[in-house]
């Protein structure tokens, strides 16, 4: 089969593809959530999970946070122990 | 452009913590080890009392919501998962209705969408820390002082933010896949794990005896004489947790997996390649443990607004209509005596339930309809519905095969509302049965544990764990 307009035409609808999907990939939501398929059970709540523009944490921090979080709420336990009273 | 309510967040968004997603696919044994931790902290959480409080041994109000809401009852994890919960529900409860106009195929609209969420849900929980507080659910606020009022404020807010952060980093391709499912999940199985093991004693009259159901049939067994005494009394004693009970709760796990499994298999093929047929699975399940939740939702909020107006209008005819409550034996606890309320708790086991069989069958009958009910509605507002399941087939380019392209929706009609229907009455039966052979713990909860496991077991086995033996992955986590 020929093709009307040669190779050409080839390159451009290729291009034209190629930009499609990459149009698509970057409009496409990057987890299975936010893509309307929830997490675990596909029926649960559809709850964010995007980027976005907030400050952003590394994960390592929120764990870090949360154990310091901990650490502190005993501590406070354990000083009202000591002194025998509440603040 | 014109103005929308969303775009009332945009100042905000610069505060609003936000996890960092992965560069690149996180290996499947790093996402295994991150839930790991993340629900060893929660489950920490949810263990270390708050600090100033004085009092928590009067009735709880809000012990209906426990299990639904992953929560403890005077630990950090007193809020739970529900400021996320809410805040969810609110939200896509206003895009289903059309309300919030939301393009989900438009990625600023989502980043909006979900910064608007996730400060409704600090909000929240602010909001409920304080009711907490200043309700005197921990001691007057009187007597704890301002210091201490708002050092517990500080600290649920704290705990509640935390919650939050954790499961965006499991959602955000860390961990396995939802945080919440898995919260309360780990919660339920908690429970039923103490009640199976729990070392703490109960002393009726007879010496001291383990609380535990398999703890104390090895106790009984090994220090008393009479062997088949014994082996009676652990299977029978009705002041704790008994072997039949523990018996019971394996008996629905196993029967929750097997109908976890069936489903019907529609083949389908690409319009736009040749190839094999694919199939398209709709399970008995369609809409997994939404029913159960939402009936589990609703019971328990009349139940609290039932005892909330009973305990202060305890005279008048609409609110003694709506359910009488009295203490049950032996415990602060109360339950509801007569009234709506009554009809809608499940007999707490067999004789309860022979005892007054119009009870019974109304409890039965509200249970099947409310969950096939909630399940038809369901698949219409979270888009799983024939139409909505026939337009992404479209999209993609799919038809069912043997079949006319017009005609998918017309066979998706045939399966998925009966599937929903009769997958919310199935589910509501599993309840009903497990609450009246007196499973450890609610049947629902039960309900949800089983199938939020099964669900993610189903995603590991797709994202090629268990391929490999767990002690060979620990092995590569080390090196």
């Amino acid at each position: 089969m020929v093709i009307p307009g040669g190779a050409k035409t080839l390159a451009k609808r290729k291009a034209s593809k190629d930009n499609k999907v990459k149009q698509q990939q970057q409009n496409a939501p990057n987890s299975s959530r936010s893509a309307g398929a929830g997490g675990s059970s596909s029926t649960m709540l559809k709850i964010y999970t995007d980027e976005a523009q907030g400050f952003k944490i590394d994960p390592l921090v929120v764990l870090i946070f949360a154990v310091a979080f901990i650490f502190s709420v005993v501590i406070l336990h354990v000083l009202s122990k000591l002194s025998g009273k509440l603040l | 452009m014109s103005f929308r309510i969303l775009e009332l967040v945009t100042p905000f968004r610069p505060f609003l913590p936000e996890v960092l997603a992965p560069e690149r696919k996180v290996p499947f044994n790093q996402r295994l080890m991150w839930t790991g931790v993340t629900l060893l902290i929660f489950l920490v959480m949810s263990e270390i009392p708050l600090y100033g409080i004085t009092s928590s041994d009067s009735s709880d109000p809000l012990i209906w919501l426990r299990m639904m809401l992953a929560s403890n009852r005077g630990t950090l994890m007193e809020l739970g998962i529900s400021p996320i919960v809410t805040s969810g529900m609110v939200f896509q409860l206003l895009q289903g209705t059309q309300l919030l106009s939301v393009d989900m195929d438009n990625k600023q609209d989502r980043e909006l969408y979900q910064a608007s969420q996730k400060l409704l849900a600090i909000i929240l929980s602010i909001g409920q820390a304080t009711v907490y507080v200043l309700t005197g659910m921990y001691g007057r606020p009187s007597d704890l002082g301002t210091g201490v009022c708002l050092l517990l404020v500080l600290q649920l807010v704290c705990a509640a933010i935390i919650v939050i952060l954790m499961d965006e980093l499991l959602q955000k391709g860390y961990g396995l896949g939802s945080g919440i499912s898995l919260f309360m999940s780990t919660n339920i199985c908690e429970s039923i794990f103490w009640r199976c093991f729990a070392p703490t004693t109960v002393n009726r009259g007879r010496g001291s005896e383990f609380e535990g159901a398999i703890l104390a049939l090895v106790h009984l067994l090994l220090t008393k004489k009479d062997k088949r005494s014994a082996l009676i009394e652990a299977f029978y004693r009705d002041n704790a947790p008994n072997m039949s009970q523990v018996f019971a709760t394996a008996i629905v796990f196993c029967s929750v997996i097997y109908l976890q499994s069936l489903k019907i298999e529609l083949p389908i093929k690409s319009t736009r390649q040749r190839g094999p047929y694919g199939l398209y699975p709709i399970r008995l399940f369609y809409t997994s443990n939404m029913p159960i939740m939402l009936q589990s939702a609703l019971s328990s909020n009349l139940f609290i607004i039932s005892q909330m107006l009973y305990s202060k209008f305890p005279s008048y005819l609409v609110v003694k209509l709506l359910g009488v409550w009295e203490p049950k034996r032996g415990s602060q606890q109360l339950a509801a005596v007569s009234g709506l309320s009554y009809y809608m708790q499940p007999p707490s086991n067999f004789t309860e339930a022979l005892l007054d069989p119009i009870r019974t069958v109304l409890y039965v009958s509200f249970v099947l309809s409310a969950c096939a009910f909630f399940s038809k509605t369901w698949i219409e507002v979270s888009g799983t519905s024939p139409r909505d399941v026939a337009r992404q087939f479209k999209e993609q380019g799919l038809v069912i095969a043997g079949h006319r392209e017009t005609s998918v929706y017309k066979e998706l009609k045939k399966v998925i509302p009966t599937a929903a229907a009769f997958g919310g009455a199935t589910i509501g039966a599993l309840t009903v049965v497990s609450d009246m052979c007196g499973c450890l713990g609610s049947g629902s909860s039960i309900l949800l544990a089983v199938t939020t496991i099964y669900g993610y077991h189903e995603l590991a086995a797709k994202e090629g764990g268990f391929g490999k033996s767990v002690s060979s992955g620990f092995a590569e986590l080390g090196s």
